[in-house]
């Protein structure tokens, strides 16, 4: 009887803590269901169909997943510009974090003045706005004049191939690299920080040297640093205002003729296609983040 | 091949303080070479802002202009509608809204001091209670970082249209309060990951003094979460700020200094060089509050996410 009243008395508790819990989480739940549940899954429920205005009403037409062969199959435009945002973030987003972490790294050494750097690189986390930027490209601010010059531009057409036209795509969007990676600078100096020094204090004691601590220790570190970093980068890229996909889509928003349905299947195809590269990222580091999650779970 | 010899300890310690300032040039001189890249595009606004015409097509004054001028900031000021016009002065809330400059600071600043406390709220259950489904909301809180705003923009702005926020601040302010809004979810990780970090004890103590939970978020551990708030509130302020997507969007009747900034348009032509002059000086005068308050907070951008450990 006893062992009975205990036991209920311990679920009442823990149920009691669970509401208390879900007061604190109730606002966020109903924020969550109203401006981001909702509008995905009617994105989603327009993209199979032919939406319509009639009179400031919509009118919906069941289509099934018309909409969404016309996008792939027939209209070449579409595949055409999702293929070119998935390479150029394939270029683009890897540069910048390598770019990032070479910053981070060197703004992480202790050297007087670092302060005064260190002001003056995180400048693009309060200035970078695409209004902004596309003022300052226009003006020819950002290109560096000796990357542009002639003699940059042959040395990198005789290289050639894929790594040439590579490298150029990195030359002509180095502004987009300089002012894209401000926090991506601050989450991996902070990860920097977060490395325990005795770790560095036993390597240099076992005789390591600055490149093999680089290699066998920071970096190990800065994994999951480096993870969140390519996340950040990759939302941040696929959000911009810049990206030739959003116009396409607001293009076929005001177009008469294709419609609602017509963006909101692009947009879902956009959305599925930024998760797919995320997922993709999540493979690649899995092994690297499996540890550091172990060992996380070993801490708490 | 004789090596010089070091005659005594103080020579010895002064060549060591020289060859380790001798190893870092090259660091200094990288770091330099970017710093003038970043700084260049600034010193570039603020010069051709204050330039007259005939600077303008004076090759010989490239950074300081010779005859300064301040047309071109009024013609900004003006095109970009920054200050509020009162043609019926019963209407004082009308004639405020008509300043983009306004509009602007009323959607940044209420939006990012309720995000401070709602995210907080969130990230504060993800990270210390229980509840039930706490692992499916964990994957829609990381799903709603990740999802475009281009996906849902149009739904959304049906869901405004029906609560009547659209061409009103609120449309910012209302998701906010919700814990949601601009990069709402990224918030609610950065606060989940600091309290995740605190010691337990805390609230135990707390708990064992009689306070409710409502009672040790409030007093204990939102305050304890001073670094986390600054960094939201800063991070928020500066999106909010910067935001032309959205705004554009939710801003039919109204607009922001960043929408009326993108509207300048620059034809080619005679004019075109004066005109652009025009255009960067009303990007001046966008960036201008965000460089002032960043000149006074830097410390906090630069520190904020060491000290808040927003990963790990």
């Amino acid at each position: 009887m006893r062992e009975v009243t205990r036991v209920r008395s311990r679920l009442t508790y823990e149920s009691k803590q669970k509401l208390v819990g879900l007061s604190f989480i109730a606002p966020w739940i109903v924020g969550f269901l109203a401006f981001t549940a909702f509008p995905l899954v009617y994105c989603l429920y327009m993209a199979l169909n032919k939406v319509t205005f009639v009179t400031d009403r919509l009118n919906m037409e069941w289509l099934g997943f018309a909409n969404f062969r016309k996008a792939l199959m027939e209209d070449a435009e579409i595949p055409n510009k999702l293929f070119q945002t998935l390479q150029q973030s394939l270029i683009i987003i890897p540069v910048i974090v390598v770019f990032a972490l070479i910053m981070a790294l060197l703004l992480n050494a202790k050297f007087p003045g670092r302060g005064a750097y260190r002001a003056i690189f995180f400048l693009p986390v309060v200035l970078t706005s695409g209004g902004l930027i596309s003022i300052l490209t226009s003006q020819g601010q950002g290109t560096i004049s000796f990357l542009q010059s002639d003699s940059a531009k042959s040395l990198v057409a005789g290289i050639g191939g894929t790594l040439g036209t590579t490298l150029q795509t990195v030359l002509d969007n180095f502004l987009v690299i300089l002012w894209y990676s401000g926090v991506q600078m601050l989450l991996l100096i902070a990860g920097m920080q977060s490395i325990n020094p005795s770790t560095y204090e036993a390597a240099r004691i076992d005789g390591a040297g600055k490149w093999e601590v680089l290699w066998t220790i920071t970096l190990p570190g800065l994994m999951p640093f480096i993870f969140i970093s390519i996340i950040y980068t990759i939302v941040d890229q696929f959000t911009a205002s810049f990206n030739p996909v959003l116009s396409v889509i607001t293009f076929h928003t005001k177009s008469a003729a294709t419609g609602y349905g017509y963006a909101s299947a692009i947009a879902w195809l956009y959305f599925l296609l930024t998760l797919f590269i995320l997922g993709v990222t999540a493979l690649l580091f899995r092994k690297s983040l499996g540890f550091a999650g172990s060992n996380k779970r070993g801490k708490t | 091949m004789k090596f010089p010899v070091v005659k005594s300890e103080k020579t010895l310690a002064f060549l060591r303080r020289h060859a380790i300032n001798v190893r870092r040039l090259p660091l200094y001189a990288l770091l330099t070479a970017f710093a003038l890249l970043y700084l260049e595009p600034v010193l570039y606004m603020i010069s051709m802002s204050f330039k007259s015409a005939s600077d303008i097509t004076d090759l010989t004054s490239k950074w300081i202009p010779q005859f300064p001028t301040l047309s071109n900031i009024r013609y900004a000021l003006d095109a970009m509608k920054v200050i509020p016009t009162f043609t019926d002065t019963r209407n004082w809330w009308e004639g405020m809204m008509r300043s983009n400059l306004f509009v602007s600071v009323i959607t940044t600043f209420p939006a990012a001091l309720i995000q401070m406390f709602t995210c907080a709220v969130a990230g504060y259950a993800f990270a210390r209670l229980s509840f039930p489904l706490k692992r499916t909301l964990f994957v829609c809180l990381m799903a709603s970082y990740i999802i475009p705003p281009q996906t849902v923009f149009m739904p959304l702005i049906w869901v405004f249209r029906a609560l009547g926020v659209i061409n009103s601040p609120l449309a910012f302010i209302l998701p906010a309060l919700f814990g949601g809004g601009l990069k709402g979810s990224l918030f609610v990780i950065i606060y989940m990951q600091f309290f995740k970090k605190l010691p337990a004890q805390l609230e135990e103590a707390a708990i064992l003094d009689g306070a409710s939970a409502y009672k040790v978020f409030l007093k204990v551990m939102f305050p304890l979460a001073k670094p986390a708030r600054i960094t939201v509130f800063l991070f928020s302020m500066v999106w909010h700020w910067n935001e032309n997507y959205l705004t554009g969007l939710f801003y039919t009747k109204i607009g922001t200094l960043g929408n009326a900034l993108a509207s300048i348009t620059v034809p080619s032509g005679v004019y075109s060089v004066a005109l652009m002059a025009v255009k960067i000086a009303g990007a001046l005068i966008f960036v201008g509050p965000l460089l002032v308050i960043y000149l006074f907070t830097q410390r906090h951008f630069t520190e904020s996410i060491e000290r808040t450990g927003i990963v790990e």
